[in-house]
């Protein structure tokens, strides 16, 4: 039976026979998960995803749409991708943009379920729910831009690709998913792709799905559009997140030097504001977005370090900036835009290269391990070490493992500081410095995530003390966390949060006009609790125990150095996951 | 008679046309409130999108001295206290 908004099915491949089949998904799923992250968590589950290697022909990778694709509604072109993640063995929900989400879709499905392992490298091809699969030799090794250049060259202008780069190719476990210079970024689902042998998913179609009331969704979408003007989304439209550099650096919660320190020397010349200065820059937005916050900053041709170029400018985002930046002790703006661009050509997580790099450099420094070459601030090292990770070449092999492994491989106690939750890289919120955000690190089904949580939103209000906070802020956390999973399955920008008034019931009229049903705010509520509680499931099946909502070591007890009043004890820690189990109504070990 | 030191990050710093100011005022007893009020006169963009009167629109918020945020213009500042404006949606 169709839904409105929905096909009300998903395409389940098998890579190893070449084929593709639709299965129906019963509606009460699609109410109860919604799509993109909901969804695909829940069609995973059943598939026994969690308990198969996830770099074996037996994982399963799915894309996943939403029931807002393909609407007017602004920001609303998104694709989840969900996997178990070869960094953290644990589920891993990553988003990205654009036609690729529309064109899938359209081929007649809500999701796309892929299965088994390609003889040879190969192109999974999709034309509107029928599926071949295609020689890639010629695309070996490719960078992920030219590789969709040459895909839409060889397949026309109506398809669209979600393509991997060498990274994926050559299983980093921080491998990317990229489609139109955007990537699905975190845990590594490029891996999971290379291990099947696909460098590319090319997709086209013509299934539409109706709307339940399409006059009433298209004033809606107009009004939400005029909204994504205002001063709610400025920050995003005219600076974009790399503006959060200076705020951090001044508040001490900026990770600098593989978090030794909370701000760092530098960060006035990486700022936006010092950028623009010396280099032109252009704005970008991914399909059916009012917003437009990608800032493309013009890189120098000489800046590359002897490394080939395929772009002449980068986009620029707080992340990639942190992580390549003050992480690894690098104050020079043209090395950060420069590796910014290699790891969007390889294919690789940017925060999760940031963070092993900046782990082996503090290993190196201290004696732990024989890579002299590897010093905080030198550019040339980081520019080197990621071309040897994306190529899995020298010691780029053992930092192709992640912080994690590479910590369990030099020993000596070094796990201590390897910047990680669960395995994934921390993102740049320093723990002790933000603490509603710690816990949201601790307790995150993705490991140290900011997008599944945003909990470090309560600790930039008055509602918490951040570098003191008590059991009173875990509702903020679990808030912020409920909410997420929403945004993540309707599918909506999180940029777009600050334009709502009442997310919940703005929420559930989007729902509403789009899909017929009657949705109330308290049972979006529900359904949010349900999505967490699925990737909880996932994550037990998948061999999840207490002990790793934690935090490193180094975070623990000890005070920031450049601000003594930011503590987290262990104790206190503990005392904040053992209440947001108890909120949640787990038992803390069997969910 | 105490100064105020304020520092513009983001859209108010946009606005402002600067990274920050020192604000010298004739009485003690000097509030939150009363250092917008002054930066909305002297910043007609800031005033326009980021300031209503003497509170910061919805959006914005203060922070003293790095320490405590605030939306309550009611806080009393201090000779040499820095009050730091900025984009209430911090994160990324
Ligand atoms: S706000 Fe930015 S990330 Fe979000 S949909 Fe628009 S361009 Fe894409």
């Amino acid at each position: 039976m169709t839904t409105y908004g929905y096909h009300g099915r998903y395409l389940r491949v098998d890579l190893t026979g070449a084929r593709g089949e639709y299965v129906e998904i019963p509606s009460d799923e699609l109410r109860g998960h919604l799509g993109g992250s909901g969804l695909g968590t829940r069609l995973l589950l059943d598939s026994g995803a969690a308990q198969a290697d996830p770099l074996s022909p037996a994982a399963t990778i799915a894309f996943v749409f939403s029931p807002l694709v393909g609407s007017p509604l602004t920001t609303s072109a998104k694709f989840a991708v969900v996997s178990k993640s070869p960094l953290t063995e644990r589920i891993n929900d990553s988003l990205a943009s654009s036609h690729f989400a529309i064109a899938g879709k359209k081929c007649g499905c809500d999701a796309i379920l892929i299965s088994g392992q390609a003889d040879e490298l190969s192109i999974l091809v999709i034309d509107d729910g029928q599926v071949c699969l295609e020689p890639a030799g010629d695309l070996h090794q490719t960078a992920c831009s030219l590789a969709e250049k040459q895909l839409k060259a060889r397949f026309g202008n109506d398809f669209h690709f979600a393509v991997i780069g060498s990274a994926g190719e050559n299983l980093v476990r921080y491998a990317t998913i990229s489609h139109d210079g955007r990537h699905a970024g975190r845990g590594g689902s490029g891996a999971v792709l290379g291990s099947k042998n696909i460098k590319a998913i090319a997709v086209r179609g013509s299934q539409r799905t109706a709307w339940a009331d399409p006059d009433g969704l298209v004033k809606y979408a107009k009004g939400l559009s005029e909204k994504s003007f205002g001063p709610a989304t400025a920050k995003y439209r005219e600076l974009g997140t790399a503006s959060n550099l200076l705020v951090f650096n001044r508040l001490s919660a900026l990770p600098t030097k593989n978090f030794q320190q909370g701000s760092f020397v530098g960060a006035e010349t990486l700022s936006p504001e010092s950028m623009l200065q010396a280099r032109e820059k252009t704005r970008a937005s991914c399909a059916a977005c009012t917003i437009g916050c990608e800032h493309l900053y013009a890189l120098k041709p000489s800046a590359a370090g002897g490394f080939a170029q395929e772009k002449s400018s980068v986009r620029l985002e707080y992340e990639n900036l942190f992580a390549l930046g003050p992480l690894c002790g690098i104050a020079d703006a043209d090395v950060v835009l420069s590796a910014s661009q290699r790891c969007d050509e390889l294919g690789l997580d940017t925060i999760s290269t940031g963070g092993t790099i900046a782990f082996a450099m503090e290993c190196a420094e201290r004696g732990f391990m024989d890579e002299p070459w590897l010093q905080f601030g030198d550019g040339d090292a980081l520019l080197r070490a990621i071309e040897l990770i994306a190529a899995r070449d020298g010691f780029g092999d053992a930092l192709a493992e992640g912080s994690r492994r590479l910590a369990d491989r030099v020993g000596q106690d070094t796990i201590d500081f390897a910047p990680q939750v669960k395995g994934l890289e921390i993102p740049g919120y320093e723990p002790r410095a933000l603490q509603t955000m710690a816990l949201g690190f601790a307790v995150g089904t993705r490991g140290a995530d900011h997008n599944r949580s945003g909990a470090y939103e309560a600790d930039f209000t008055d509602k918490v003390d951040r570098r003191n906070v008590t059991t009173d802020a875990v509702k903020f956390a679990i808030e912020s966390e409920d909410k997420a999973a929403i945004m993540d399955s309707l599918i909506l920008c999180k940029f777009l949060r600050g334009v709502f008034e009442d997310f919940y019931a703005e929420a559930a009229t989007m729902l509403r006009l789009v899909t017929g049903w009657a949705v109330s705010p308290d049972e979006l509520r529900d359904t949010a609790r349900r999505i967490v509680s699925a990737k909880r499931q996932f994550n037990i099946r998948a061999g999840w125990t207490p002990d790793e909502d934690t935090l490193p070591q180094r975070f623990l007890g000890t005070a920031l150095p450049d601000d003594p009043r930011a503590v987290l004890s262990a104790t206190r820690l503990d005392e904040l996951v053992a209440e947001y189990n108890r909120q949640r109504g787990w038992a803390g070990d069997d969910g | 008679m105490p100064t105020i030191h304020v520092e513009f990050f983001g859209i108010p710093r946009s606005r402002a046309g600067l990274s920050k100011i020192e604000l010298e005022f004739d009485e003690p007893g000097v509030s939150v409130a009363d250092v917008i009020r002054r930066l909305g006169k002297q910043f007609p963009k800031l005033a326009d999108d980021c300031i209503t009167g003497s509170a910061l629109r919805d959006g914005y918020i203060a922070n003293i001295n790095g320490q405590i945020f605030l939306r309550d213009g009611k806080q009393r500042l201090y000779d040499g206290d820095r009050l730091l404006l900025l984009s209430a949606d911090a994160g990324g």
